[in-house]
């Protein structure tokens, strides 16, 4: 090989300091010859995509056989034109409210692949809107209860370019409820429990981390509103926390959080959490439940006990340096 | 017999007078109350913007950098939402950063989620510690979120180049998706 090279330089050939020359010069041209770097530019697939897509949440009861048509709207908010790419997908969702998407008909519980849709790949020009039919056909046979799936409205940009990188695509969700209810009285339930209410069982101050945590405990989905009200030990409530409105799965949990500021300087404090959901007869149902913590300023009363115990032994060593005491009149 | 003229004369004016209050103001007191009862029914919207990549335009770089930028989702929602994210370009099998050949592994690549100190702060929760891509799930970016209007969060990559990484074009797609909680 050296001799090779040497050939191609045609000098000094006996030279090994030349031969050294020449195999920094041959590995330097080769590396220019290849790319050293990494070439990460974005895609910027759909850079900016607004889109607009209503209704996201549609409930439905319908019995098997029956047939429903529901209308979506999606709009391009964007300056530019956009690809629109409608899907279903069966969805599943985590105590801690986040989503899972998963291919038709997945899920046991799966009601995607009874979601029809008129159109599945259109463009929208800059501020424009256009209403997709989705057609909901209920087998004759089906297993009552909850069915839930989702039309996934995805944008692509035009014109997007073919570079690499990392592209961002937005997409969103429109998900469909299915209540099948059955046959008799009472075959589905709608139920829903506050399972936990977490709190620490004493605090220093605040802010205080508090998670209630609500459990589906019937067979079909229930939206749930829930809300937290903290009063101290005089029974004056000194704090209230709306914890907004959820959807929870049937068998599923879900972890509401929030955060308590400030507390009381001292003392007990009882968190009362409240539930309020319709019941499969529509009937609004009120939950709650309680739990105590205690607020004990730890570093404040050590500091006072400290301060108390200096100036005690302060005091006993005045008494004793100038030798007073404290006596009785007369 | 001009007395008499006069007489009808005031008598046919103010017939005309009243003829005349009657046609423009006669219907005033003939008013029958209307109720108007305007209804709307509004249906559940988001909107969802992905802003601004420019600040993950990374460019050519070398192996071993480590590089960052900022994206920003702007949600406009009337029902509580939820929005993720996964990768869904890049290796057929894992959505890895790739360029066909190579790839970059998802534990160099994370990102975090905060509420946009410019616009209204959302409710709910953020991703405060690095998470990686997961080309297989749905990872969190915003949980909790209640309506509001034009809210955003900020997304922000970091990406750490592998020293040994081979040069080529790497590429991968990341889906944001916004969903009712």
């Amino acid at each position: 090989m050296i001799r090779t090279m040497a050939g191609v330089t045609g000098h000094c050939p006996t030279s090994l300091r030349c031969v050294s020359r020449v195999l920094v010069a041959l590995v330097a041209v080769i590396t220019a010859s290849l790319p050293t770097s990494l070439h990460l530019s974005p895609a910027a697939v759909a850079d900016g995509a607004g889109l607009k897509v209503w209704p996201v949440k549609t409930e439905k009861a319908l019995n098997g056989g029956d047939a429903f048509r529901e209308t979506l709207t999606v709009q391009n908010l964007n300056g530019e034109p956009l690809l629109l790419r409608l899907y279903t997908m069966d969805f599943d969702v985590d105590s801690q409210g986040g989503y899972s998407f998963l291919e038709p008909g997945h899920e046991s519980y799966s009601c995607a692949r009874w979601l029809g849709l008129a159109e599945t790949e259109f463009e929208l020009g800059p501020g424009e809107k256009r209403e997709v039919g989705v057609e909901i056909s209920v087998p004759e046979v089906v297993e009552c209860g909850d069915h839930y799936g989702a039309v996934l409205c995805e944008a692509c940009s035009v014109d997007g370019e073919e570079v690499g990188g990392v592209g961002v695509t937005a997409r969103v969700a429109s998900v469909f409820y299915i209540t099948v209810p059955g046959m008799g009285p009472g075959s589905v339930v709608a139920c829903a429990e506050i399972s936990q209410l977490r709190l620490p069982g004493w605090v220093e101050n605040g802010p205080v981390d508090v998670a209630v945590v609500l459990s589906n405990t019937g067979d079909v989905h229930v939206d749930v509103a829930a809300e937290i009200a903290f009063q101290d030990f005089r029974g004056r409530v000194f704090s209230t926390v709306d914890l907004g409105q959820t959807t929870i799965l049937p068998g599923n949990e879900r972890v509401l959080q929030t955060t308590l500021e400030t507390t009381p300087f001292v003392g007990s404090v009882t968190a009362r959490a409240v539930i309020g959901y319709y019941d499969h007869e529509r009937e609004l149902v009120n939950k709650e439940r309680s739990v105590r913590f205690i607020v004990v300023p730890v570093k404040i009363a050590v500091g006072a006990f400290v301060g108390i115990l200096i100036v005690t032994w302060l005091l006993l060593r005045l008494k004793k340096k100038y030798h007073v005491s404290i006596q009785r009149r007369g | 017999m001009g007395i008499r003229y006069l007489g009808l004369a005031f008598l046919a004016a103010a017939c005309c007078a009243a003829a005349l209050v009657f046609l423009f103001f006669g219907a005033t007191g003939a008013a029958v109350t209307k109720t108007v009862s305007p209804s709307v029914q509004l249906g559940s919207s988001f909107t969802l913007s992905m802003n601004d990549a420019t600040n993950v335009q990374w460019g050519s770089q070398s192996a071993g950098a480590s590089l960052s930028g900022t994206i920003e989702a702007q949600v406009t929602a009337n029902v509580s939402w939820a929005l993720t994210v996964q990768p869904t370009g890049g290796d057929s099998s894992t959505h890895e950063l790739s360029d066909d050949t190579h790839r970059i592994a998802a534990s160099c690549f994370t990102y975090t989620s905060c509420a946009d100190s410019a616009n209204p702060p959302p409710a709910g929760n953020g991703r405060s510690t690095s998470t990686q891509f997961d080309g297989d799930n749905q990872t969190d970016v915003w949980t909790g979120g209640t309506p509001t209007v034009g809210c955003a969060v900020d997304i922000t990559y970091v990406l750490n180049v592998p020293g040994s990484q081979p040069p080529g074009a790497y590429t991968t797609t990341h889906t944001y998706t916004l969903a009712p909680a």
